[in-house]
């Protein structure tokens, strides 16, 4: 907990000084519940899946809306500062074979092409040089993830760790690259599951359609979701906004949120 | 390895074959008139070389308002901008094709460019199977498809 609590406070910090210095103490003061809630709903989320099997349906339920509620609030809370933006791109689906290989190699490459070529994008444009900043920090915080759901280094990702890889395991989910808290990836993959085992007949479009609106209904707008077999993607998404994960070893689920400005 | 111009076997059929016109469009932003005239889709389309397209893909958000142009490399499914950003949409998606051959580069590169020449945010996908459901500003939305390759461009945040 305490690493944890340590990491999103260096995440914070870059965020308010280069937009809102003045009501720095504020935002602080603000982040910091939201943070606490969190760790709530993890513990209530890993306690109910621990106590209870996951095949009966009153328990997912329950879990369902305790998680909406707090969600619900810790959004309200994360919208009153102002979303950093991050890029991130995702690799292209073509074979199952291609999959397997550049599965192996992803995590290094993808992290060294990323940070070179955000270094030479963001230079020419001031604005986007506060951005920079933001990217390094949430980078590392996206690449600790990697490790932590692997071999379980961390202490304090195990519970969160253990419970994520229960609901993937169940929904035959694997995540691919996160930007996310943990709750929000499994209110995402049990959508996903809900929807598909919903349809009649299966269409990309209706799962897209379903999550969306799920996620704009519970955590505000504006999310945006690619399903496919078989895309390559490159976009940018709000701070802790981002999911790409697979179901049934071959459908991919690329779901990310941006910040809405209102038309002048 | 030059994967461009073949053509995969998928393993299984996701997507159906008939458009569904009533998929609707969400927009958080408000809705101003459309304005794309039918002359200008056949411009875009007739200024590149003509080729049969015969993919049944359907993951535009939109409706086509216009009836589809005849089957040619070029095909503007669906779009909520203006016909000189969607010229320039096309331009940089052919030039990305030629040069890169993995997809996410080719998005890469879209994205980049629209950045720099209209401002941030953009978002971009290119694919040859998927679905997708977005909220973009307005007149900041285009989807064609590109020889086999589907790009999907729009503004957003």
């Amino acid at each position: 907990m305490a690493h944890h609590s340590s990491q999103r406070r260096n995440l914070a910090a870059p965020e308010s000084n280069p937009t809102t210095p003045n009501s720095n103490p504020d935002l602080i003061q603000t982040y910091k519940p939201s943070f606490l809630v969190k760790h709530l709903t993890n513990l209530n989320l890993s306690q109910t899946h621990k106590t209870r099997p996951p095949h009966k349906h009153s328990p997912l339920i329950d879990t369902h809306l305790q998680a909406k509620a707090m969600a619900t609030s810790a959004i309200q809370e994360k919208e009153s500062t102002v979303p950093v933006k991050r890029t991130h791109k995702e690799k292209p689906q073509r074979h199952c074979l291609e999959l397997e290989r550049r599965k192996l190699g992803d995590p290094n490459d993808k992290g060294m092409v990323e940070d070179a070529k955000v270094v030479k994008g963001k230079p020419r444009n001031p604005h986007l040089e506060k951005h920079d900043v933001v990217v390094a920090a949430a980078e590392r915080m996206s690449v600790s993830l990697a490790p932590g759901g692997g071999g379980g280094r961390r202490r304090s990702f195990c519970g969160t760790q253990a419970d994520l890889r229960d609901v993937f395991a169940i929904n035959g989910a694997k995540m691919v690259s996160v930007d996310m808290p943990p709750f929000m990836q499994i209110h995402a993959v049990d959508c996903a599951r809900k929807a598909i085992d919903s349809m009649e007949k299966f269409t990309s479009k209706t799962l897209a359609l379903s999550l969306k609106k799920e996620f704009d209904g519970v955590y505000g707008p504006a999310w945006h979701c690619i399903v496919g077999t078989s895309f390559g993607s490159f976009v940018t998404h709000s701070v802790g906004g981002f999911l790409y994960f697979s179901m049934d070893k071959k459908l991919y689920i690329l779901l990310f949120k941006t910040a809405v400005h209102k038309a002048a | 390895m030059l994967l461009r111009r073949r053509r995969f076997d998928k393993t299984t059929p996701l997507a159906t074959a008939l458009p569904q016109k009533l998929t609707h469009h969400q927009s958080s932003f408000r809705e101003t008139e459309r304005k794309m005239s039918e002359d200008a889709k056949k411009n875009i389309a007739g200024a590149l070389t003509a080729r049969p397209n015969s993919d049944d893909q359907k993951p535009s958000p939109l409706p086509s308002p216009a009836p589809a142009v005849p089957p040619k490399k070029v095909i503007i499914k669906s779009a909520d901008m203006i016909p000189d950003m969607q010229k320039e949409a096309v331009d940089i998606a052919v030039a990305a094709f030629e040069k890169y051959n993995v997809e996410k580069d080719v998005a890469e590169q879209i994205k980049k460019e629209f950045d720099k020449r209209h401002g941030p945010t953009w978002h971009c996908i290119v694919g040859r199977n998927f679905g997708s459901y977005v909220t973009h500003e307005t007149n900041h939305f285009v989807y064609f498809y590109l020889d086999q390759k589907a790009v999907l461009l729009f503004k957003s945040g």
